[in-house]
């Protein structure tokens, strides 16, 4: 018994090693001062946990602690994103440091308290990815979200961050319980609480009809569609990541959507795969009504970050379309894997380059970026970038994510579905080449090029707006090396 | 009087609909957390009812695993709501319209 949970502990590296290595920043913080200690733990052991995974890729599928956790090749592709936005969003908090201003210098104080919260929020992702346990998948969850509610107050003397944090923490505790009440009943009407029993159950006793079953995807379905920030579950984004700071909110455009798209993924057609003629229509009309209107809201921002916002509820439609199209057997799986792989790398270069030259004293408005090209010429270009690859134009790789998924969907034969996505893009490419326009063509000069910007002593917003850059125009001119990738981890070729 | 599994679970319907329905009408934060943790009661009724009918102890098991997320998110709630309360001098959620416009 005690050997075999060694083993399994031992087998289970790349989920405990987040842990591991929260609790060694907790003790760092504890027996020292200073922040740089702590942050140098930090970004030597994700690097670390990094290559761990990198060369771990494909080593097999197994079961651990009895079956409450599966490591199979999917979960170590999902846990190499998550470490690698990790990296990154640590990466970008640090200029942060040299601030001045009083907000960030009594924030900045507890620097290593936000890095335990980053590194335990990623030990929740890994979980909620390895899930095969209904237990597992709550418990995942809830450390993945606890962590951000306490992220995004981080610049705890500022009203904006704080009552973001408060909002989040309502609409997430609400759509916790939504989700508890649907595993609630899904344990009631099967009795078990592992993945496979629930399948084999639902399968062998002709279940699929059962109301306690309907009752149960009804309340996961809005529990997941809360998460995600699918219309007309979207309501608290925009605020949030309005008021969050700069890189958690690119935290939480791109972890939140790698671990509950991972979540959902294994729920959906895991167990509830005998079910797929309830839950898939309208899973479905809510990823639809998410990227039609999202891109139609998204219109009439003033603000640059709750654009973004209302851009990201755009692109979460398109990851939960490409989440059905995962359907065992017939689908495919690498449309999910590269959208994961390349909206994350986009996203944060972009919120890299917008937490280089923002001002948090003053709210972002659009407006700001009036003629940036001029003053910044390589900021603006990279944003522009940056920009064009979010709307998915063709030499960028977030023309090829879209196109993947676009064909899978006319292959499945949902043309109708393909057709209401290709809309919203169209709609979409409206604002994002407004403000190209505003950057590059406008004669006026916007308030943003009078800013301070960060000082980025140590090359790492840089770093990271570069290597985003190379990563989605390698995907735009050679997408098949992405594919090819994706699915040699995937051990599928 | 025999209490069957269709009572418990009426019973963790209504909790859990009373705890909803002050959530979606309350505007005090404290309020808010308290139908919150209404609602993981509602929960937990559900699991532990369920529990007894199957005759296995893994709702029992996810009883325990609720109980304790509920208090951790409860606590970063309160840190937040004092927060909140340091800055603004209220807790109703009509104040927060920072974020708005």
């Amino acid at each position: 018994m005690f050997e075999r949970l060694l083993v399994d502990s031992q087998m289970a590296l790349p989920i405990l090693g987040w842990a591991i290595l929260a609790i060694l920043v907790l003790m760092i913080k504890i027996c020292t001062r200073g922040v740089w200690l702590p942050l140098f733990a930090t970004v030597i052991g994700l690097i670390g946990l990094i290559f761990y995974s990198a060369t771990h890729l494909n080593s097999g599928a197994q079961d651990l602690f009895h079956g409450a956790l599966k490591m199979d090749s999917s979960f170590y592709l999902f846990n190499l994103i998550g470490l690698g936005i990790h990296l990154a969003v640590v990466l970008m908090l640090i200029p942060g440091l040299e601030r001045t201003s009083k907000i960030f210098k009594v924030s900045y104080e507890q620097f290593p308290e936000l890095l335990i919260c980053l590194l335990f929020s990623g030990f929740g992702l890994s979980v909620l990815i390895a899930a095969s346990d209904l237990s597992t998948l709550f418990l995942g969850l809830e450390t993945l979200s606890i962590g951000v509610y306490c992220l995004c107050g981080f610049y705890r003397t500022e009203i904006r961050s704080t009552e973001s944090a408060f909002k989040y923490l309502m609409i997430g505790a609400f759509s916790t319980v939504l989700f508890l009440y649907g595993l609630a009943f899904v344990y009631g009407a099967t009795g078990a609480t592992n993945y496979s029993q629930i399948q084999s159950i639902i399968e062998q006793s002709h279940l699929a009809h059962q109301p306690l079953l309907m009752i149960a995807v009804a309340f996961l379905i809005a529990a997941f569609a809360f998460k995600l920030a699918f219309v007309p579950f979207h309501l608290y984004v925009p605020d949030v990541y309005e008021g969050a700071p700069t890189p958690i909110t690119a935290y939480l455009a791109t972890v939140i959507k790698v671990g509950v798209i991972a979540a959902a993924f294994k729920v959906f057609w895991g167990f509830f795969g005998s079910l797929a003629d309830y839950w898939e229509p309208f899973w479905m009309t809510l990823c639809v009504l998410s990227i039609l209107l999202g891109n139609i809201l998204a219109l009439q921002q003033k603000t640059l970050k709750k654009l973004l916002a209302y851009s990201s509820i755009s692109h979460s439609g398109f990851l939960g379309l490409a989440m059905v199209l995962t359907h065992p057997g017939v689908g495919t799986t690498y449309p999910l894997m590269a959208y994961l792989v390349v909206y994350s790398a986009v996203t944060l270069g972009l919120f890299s380059s917008i937490s280089f030259l923002e001002n948090r004293e003053q709210v972002f408005l659009v407006e700001d970026l009036k003629g940036l090209g001029q003053k910044r010429f390589w900021t603006a270009l990279f944003i522009g970038i940056f920009i064009l690859a979010l709307a998915g134009l063709p030499p960028f790789a977030g023309f090829m994510i879209k196109f993947w998924i676009l064909e899978a969907l006319i292959e499945q034969h949902h043309i109708g579905v393909a057709i209401a996505a290709i809309c919203g893009s169209v709609i979409g490419a409206a604002y994002y080449l407004r403000i190209l326009m505003l950057m590059f063509m406008s004669e006026e000069q916007g308030s943003a090029s009078e800013w301070v910007v960060l000082k980025d002593r140590l090359y790492v917003l840089r770093l990271i707006v570069f290597l985003a850059a190379i990563l989605s125009l390698v995907g735009g001119m050679r997408p098949q090396l992405y594919a090819d990738w994706i699915l040699s981890a995937l051990a599928l070729k | 009087m025999n209490v069957s599994i269709a009572h418990l679970l009426f019973l963790s319907f209504g909790v859990f609909c009373i705890g909803g329905a002050g959530f979606l009408m309350r505007r005090n934060a404290l309020s808010l957390l308290i139908c919150l943790e209404l609602m993981l009661s509602a929960v937990n009724i559900a699991f532990v009812s369920f529990s007894r009918l199957h005759q296995n102890e893994s709702g029992n098991l996810l009883y325990f695993l609720v109980i304790t997320v509920a208090a951790c998110e409860s606590a970063v709630g309160l840190a937040l709501i004092l927060n909140f309360f340091r800055l603004k001098k209220n807790i109703r959620l009509d104040e927060a319209t920072t974020l708005k416009g």
